[in-house]
């Protein structure tokens, strides 16, 4: 076949095929530099005591333990909050709306949400939360702030999930005489499992890394309190912490130490969603 | 069932007639275009102790409130008589019959009403939150504009908000904003675009698994590493490469904004380019034309939609970067050049908002309403692209 292709032909040929497979080198390329490069210099920055202690400006010490705490309770704050709203959006867009333009309504809102900079996300967080609902600048206000964000995301993995259980379990429900609402709790929300599990995994991961929406809603104070006193005072997350440290400080030892520790959650989430994925799909297939 | 069957207290009804429209709408959905599904629905309305006036059983799968047309539509496909329940065993009526039907009836459908209501509530959340943002960038974006005059705000060229006399005009951030999106356009879609078509098309199994991971994981690197590593390894290289003063410049934005794109416009192109008809491929490559030339010249354009979808996603992403692009361009209010240090929309808002009060304060909100306006383009042209990618 070969032979019939003129010379000129299987130049071009050879250069598309060239091209593509440079493009997707340097798209490897440069993740596997990036990796390299922050863990290699932030791993050595990573020591226990950096860990286990809080910033003391009388030692002149800098620990990460308030802003790796607070990272938590924000994650967890926001994760409580949003899977019941979320959850309960996907169950009412599949099960209960029949109104066409409801539905469309909505889930035009879901992406109008998914689109807006998380920026924004932080102004009106400040202006609404902080300022508004008077909570100050606090770890709540933030949590509030990244449950709108992350509404989308859980509400488009359960309606997946609640898609693929199977029209017939719902009629055999039905038809045994369950009332909707019961047909829900013990058919439909069991089934959904799969996408809130999914959801908050990739939810966790957005959590980590956002910052712009944190800045002026959560703050970046770095005292270590407990969960409940954490959530109502200001407190910094690993990233903007992070920022604290490289942009407003200087201080790039301390801000290595903390992106290696955010690539090695980013690494373990993706590897966690990719597993969580195969085993879901898996599951479904049998 | 035996348990919800056997309540017997209080009777309350104030609403017999909306629920059982609330409870077909459901049941109608779920077997929309399903005879059994349908007829299910109606028995198990009929056995859950429902007289059959709340039948709705409609064909269309539309929701029809009216009690007559339900009656109508179910006459029409030979459904259940009204005296369907007399007809069953009595062992599966057990609970009704020993129950008083009434009672039961309405407490269920209470119940039913409120976790209606509630999910209901639930699922309208996203649009208030929606409106929320929108409202209040409105709101509070919209007093300064008014003060500060909509043209000289939008198309002055020097914001001093500190000055002796403030001037706050947004040209340079707008036209920053601009330039270092459609910078990244040019820097990262060629880059994606073809990571895509050697992902999609080309790549062994076993290696776009590998770099499918690599992908995701660019996606999920947090901003601020981005932002990081520009500013130590970006900003110096620029500086000494150029022999320019500073190396945090419209340039360095621009390279870390083409970076931070990839995913997105990986992932959405390889989307579009997967759903491409197997046949349209065969029909290429039958009419001799080699695999290269067939992703090319067939499948590219054939997915063109969802690769314009992807581009239009890419320039979002870019446009509303805050964090990463603050790292790293600089942050003074000049007009846009490659070389000089510059300051977009989203850091306008994000460098000066812990200390604004005042007139500035509002200024920025001003400057959020503008970026949101972007936005709301933005999603206005990715939506539509979507949807013709979906018909195609």
């Amino acid at each position: 076949m070969n032979d019939q292709i003129s010379q000129k032909r299987r130049m071009k040929i050879a250069a598309m095929k060239a091209v593509t497979m440079v493009a997707a080198a340097l798209t490897c390329a440069l993740v596997v530099f990036l990796m390299i490069y922050v863990l290699g210099k932030g791993l050595p920055e990573i020591t226990w005591k950096l860990l286990s202690t809080k910033r003391s400006y009388l030692t002149n010490e800098i620990g990460i333990l308030p802003d790796i705490l607070n990272t938590l309770y924000i994650i967890l704050a926001s994760l409580v909050i949003v899977i019941p709203i979320g959850a309960g959006a996907a169950v009412y867009l599949t099960e209960y709306a029949g109104n066409k333009k409801m539905v469309s309504l909505i889930e035009y809102a879901a992406e109008t949400l998914s689109g807006i900079p998380s920026i924004i996300y932080g102004l009106v967080g400040m202006l609404f939360f902080c300022e508004f609902l008077n909570m100050k600048t606090s770890l709540l206000a933030g949590a509030l702030t990244l449950v709108i964000m992350n509404l989308p995301t859980i509400m488009r993995t359960t309606q997946e999930s609640l898609k693929t259980v199977p029209e017939s379990y719902r009629e055999g429900a039905f038809g045994l005489g369950a009332g909707k609402w019961r047909v829900i709790r013990t058919v439909v929300l069991p089934g959904c499992i799969d996408g809130v599990i999914t959801g908050c995994i990739l939810s966790v991961g957005r959590i980590l890394g956002e910052s712009a929406a944190l800045l002026f809603t959560a703050g970046f104070a770095h005292a270590l309190n407990g969960f409940w006193e954490g959530l109502n005072s200001a407190g910094a997350t690993l990233t903007v912490a992070l920022y604290v440290y490289a942009k407003e400080e200087g201080k790039f030892d301390v801000a290595f130490a903390i992106a290696a520790i955010l690539m090695i959650l980013t690494l373990l989430i993706n590897l966690l969603a990719y597993f969580v994925g195969k085993y879901f799909a898996k599951r479904r297939s049998l | 069932m035996s348990t919800s069957m056997t309540i017997k207290s209080a009777p309350k009804s104030d609403s017999p007639q909306k629920s059982p429209v609330n409870f077909s709408r459901g049941a109608s959905k779920n077997s929309s275009g399903n005879t059994s599904g349908k007829l299910s629905g109606n028995i198990s309305r009929n056995l859950s102790g429902n007289t059959s006036r709340n039948l709705s059983g409609d064909a269309s799968g539309s929701i029809s409130p009216g009690i007559s047309g339900d009656d109508l539509t179910r006459d029409a496909l030979g459904n259940p008589p009204l005296n369907f329940r007399e007809d069953l065993p009595a062992a599966a009526l057990e609970g009704n019959l020993v129950d008083s039907p009434l009672t039961h009836k309405s407490r269920k459908q209470l119940l039913e009403n409120i976790v209606y209501g509630i999910f209901f509530l639930l699922g309208f959340i996203t649009v208030a939150c929606v409106l929320l943002i929108t409202i209040y960038l409105i709101l509070s974006g919209i007093p300064a504009i008014r003060q500060i005059g909509l043209f000289t705000f939008l198309f002055s060229d020097t914001w001093a908000s500190t000055a002796a006399v403030p001037s706050f005009g947004i040209l340079p951030f707008i036209l920053t904003s601009i330039y270092g999106t459609a910078g990244a356009i040019l820097l990262g879609v060629p880059i994606g675009f073809l990571t895509a078509v050697y992902l999609a098309k080309m790549a062994p199994a076993r290696i776009k698994t590998v770099v499918s991971a690599a992908v995701s994981l660019l996606a999920g690197i947090p901003s601020v590493v981005y932002g990081l590593v520009g500013m130590l390894v970006l900003v110096p290289g620029i500086r000494r490469l150029f022999h320019v003063p500073d190396g945090a410049s419209l340039l360095a934005a621009i390279i870390v904004l083409a970076i931070m794109i990839l995913p997105s416009i990986i992932n959405v192109s390889i989307t579009a380019l997967e759903a491409v008809p197997k046949e349209y491929e065969d029909a290429s490559l039958a009419l001799g034309a080699t695999p290269i030339e067939t992703y090319f010249r067939v499948s590219v354009p054939a997915a063109r939609s969802g690769i314009a979808a992807a581009v239009v996603l890419g320039v979002g992403r870019a446009i509303g970067e805050a964090m990463a692009v603050m790292m790293v361009s600089g942050n003074a209010p000049n007009m846009p050049s490659l070389f000089q240090s510059v300051r977009f929309l989203t850091t306008a808002v994000a460098s000066e908002m812990s200390y604004a009060g005042g007139l500035q304060r509002q200024a920025l909100f001003s400057i959020a309403l503008v970026l949101y306006f972007f936005i709301m383009l933005i999603n206005a042209a990715l939506n539509f692209f979507l949807k013709r990618s979906k018909e195609e």
